[in-house]
C-alpha cells in the first residue's frame, strides 16, 4: 500500500512539476537593458553645509512622505531629486525657487504633452532648463517612445 | 611514343586554354564593384558602400572612389574621417575643387558654422568654380549664427537665385525680428498676478495652476488673519509667498524656454531648407555616384 502510494506520488510530482515542451521551446523576449538601480542612498551629502542640509531634507521627505506615497511622481528627475540637483547646480535660493516652480507644474495635470517622454513614460524635465541660462537649455524631441515606432 | 607525346601536349594545351582563370570572374571586376558600391550608396547603405569603396581603393587608387568614400562617411556622421578622405584630394587631383567644396559642406553639416564661415573666407577653400554657391551657403549660415549681424534685406537676398529669394526673404525677416518673449516682462506680470507671466509665455495651464495654487494659500492666510489666527495666517501667507516667488521665477524661465524652442524650430527649418537646396552647391553625389 505504501509503495503504491509512493509510486503514485512520484508519478504525480513528475506530472505536475515536469517542464513542458512549450515552456522550454516557446518564444522568449530577451531584454538586454541593464536594470536601473533605483535604490535610495541615505548617506548625507557632506560636500558643503548647505548640501548636508538639503540632502537631510530630502531623506526626511523620502522617509516621511515618498516611501508611503509610492513611486508616483510623473517627472524624471522626481521633484525631490530636482530640488537637490537644482541646489547643487545653482544655490539654495535659486534651487528653492526652481523647486517651487516645479512643484506648481507638477500639479498641472491638464497639459503634460509639452514635456518629452522618457522610455518608461515619465516626463523629462531637466533642472538645467530652469537656471536662467538660455544657452544651457536642452530641447529634446517630444515623445521619444512614439518616435521610435 | 610520338602519339603519347602528342597526346600529352594536347592535354596541357587544353588545360591552359580551357582552365578556369582567377582573374576573369566578371562578378568581382572593378566596374562591377563600383556599380555595386554606387547601388549601396543610393539605397542608403552607407556602411557597406564605404566598405566597398575602401576595398576598391586598396587595389585601384581613384579620385572619384576616394570622393565617394568621403561622402559615404559623411552620411554616416563620421565627419573627421570623411574630411580626411576629402583632404587627400586637395592637391594634384582633378577633383580638388569638388573635394574642397565638399569639405566646406561637411563643416556646415556637422554644425561647425563658425568654422565653415572662416574657411569659406579663405581663397584656398573657395575655388572660383563654386564661389557663388559657397557665398550663398555662407550668407545662409549667417541666418543660423546668433551673434552675426546681417546686412540689409535687399543686399542679403540678392545673393541668392531668383527661385530661392522668396523663402530666404522670409527667413531673413524671422532672423531680424525673432518671435521672442521678454523674460523681465514675464516675471513682472507674475509678480503682479501669480501665473500671469506664464499666460504671457503661452504656458496657459501652468499659469492657471500657479494662480489657483498661490491664490488658495493667500486666501487661507487672509481668512485666518480675519479670524485673528495670526500664526496660521502667517504660515499660509509664507507658503503662498513661496509659490508666488516660484511662479515669478518660473515665468522668466518659461520665457527663456519659449525663446529657445522658437530658435530651435527656426534652425531646424533652415537646415531642412539647406538640405533641400543641396546646400546651394553642385550635387556631387549625383555627378559622381552613378
Amino acid at each position: 500500500m505504501i509503495s503504491r502510494t509512493l509510486t503514485i506520488l512520484i508519478f504525480l510530482t513528475f506530472a505536475v512539476f515536469a517542464q513542458t515542451e512549450t515552456h522550454r521551446w516557446g518564444e522568449k523576449k530577451a531584454d538586454y537593458k541593464i536594470p536601473e538601480v533605483s535604490e535610495r542612498n541615505y548617506l548625507i551629502d557632506d560636500s558643503s553645509v548647505m548640501m548636508s542640509l538639503v540632502s537631510g531634507f530630502q531623506y526626511a521627505y523620502y522617509f516621511l512622505i515618498s516611501d508611503y506615497d509610492g513611486d508616483n511622481c510623473p517627472f524624471t528627475p522626481t521633484c525631490s531629486n530636482f530640488f537637490v540637483q537644482s541646489v547643487k547646480r545653482t544655490n539654495i535660493f535659486q534651487g528653492a525657487l526652481m523647486f517651487a516652480d516645479r512643484f506648481t507644474r507638477d500639479l498641472n495635470f491638464i497639459e503634460r504633452d509639452k514635456y518629452p517622454r522618457s522610455q518608461d513614460g515619465r516626463l523629462i524635465d531637466l533642472p538645467q532648463n530652469y537656471e536662467l541660462k538660455e544657452r544651457g537649455i536642452v530641447i529634446l524631441p517630444k515623445h521619444i517612445d512614439k518616435e521610435k515606432k | 611514343m610520338r602519339f603519347y607525346r602528342f597526346f600529352f601536349l594536347l592535354l596541357i594545351l587544353a588545360a591552359v586554354v580551357r582552365g578556369q582563370s582567377k582573374a576573369v570572374n566578371p562578378l568581382f571586376s572593378v566596374p562591377n564593384r563600383v556599380k555595386f558600391a554606387s547601388h549601396l550608396y543610393k539605397t542608403g547603405d552607407y556602411i557597406r558602400a564605404f566598405d566597398e569603396y575602401r576595398a576598391l581603393l586598396t587595389g585601384t587608387p581613384d579620385d572619384t572612389l576616394r570622393l565617394a568614400a568621403g561622402l559615404a562617411l559623411r552620411n554616416l556622421g563620421r565627419f573627421d574621417e570623411a574630411e580626411d578622405y576629402l583632404q587627400g584630394l586637395f592637391f594634384f587631383s582633378r577633383l580638388k575643387d569638388y573635394a574642397k567644396t565638399e569639405f566646406l559642406k561637411t563643416e556646415f553639416i556637422r554644425g561647425n558654422y563658425s568654422g565653415f564661415v572662416n574657411l569659406s573666407g579663405e581663397s584656398f577653400y573657395s575655388p572660383d568654380t563654386f564661389s557663388v554657391g559657397i557665398k550663398r551657403l555662407k550668407y545662409f549660415t549667417y541666418l543660423i549664427l546668433q551673434e552675426t549681424e546681417i546686412t540689409d534685406s535687399a543686399e542679403f537676398v540678392s545673393g541668392f537665385a531668383e527661385s530661392q529669394r522668396r523663402v530666404i526673404s522670409k527667413f531673413y525677416s524671422v532672423k531680424k525680428r525673432p518671435e521672442r518673449k521678454d523674460e523681465l516682462l514675464a516675471a513682472v506680470l507674475s509678480a503682479v498676478i501669480p501665473g500671469a507671466g506664464k499666460i504671457y509665455t503661452e504656458d496657459y495651464s501652468d499659469g492657471i495652476v500657479a494662480f489657483i495654487f498661490s491664490g488658495l494659500f493667500y486666501g487661507l492666510a487672509a481668512h485666518n488673519f480675519a479670524v485673528a489666527k495670526n500664526a496660521k495666517g502667517a504660515l499660509f501667507a509664507g507658503i503662498g509667498l513661496f509659490f508666488h516667488a516660484g511662479s515669478v521665477y518660473g515665468s522668466a524661465t518659461s520665457a527663456q524656454i519659449y525663446n529657445a524652442q522658437k530658435r530651435f524650430e527656426f534652425e531646424s527649418k533652415l537646415i531642412e531648407y539647406a538640405e533641400k537646396e543641396k546646400y546651394f552647391l553642385p550635387d556631387t553625389e549625383k555627378l559622381f555616384i552613378k
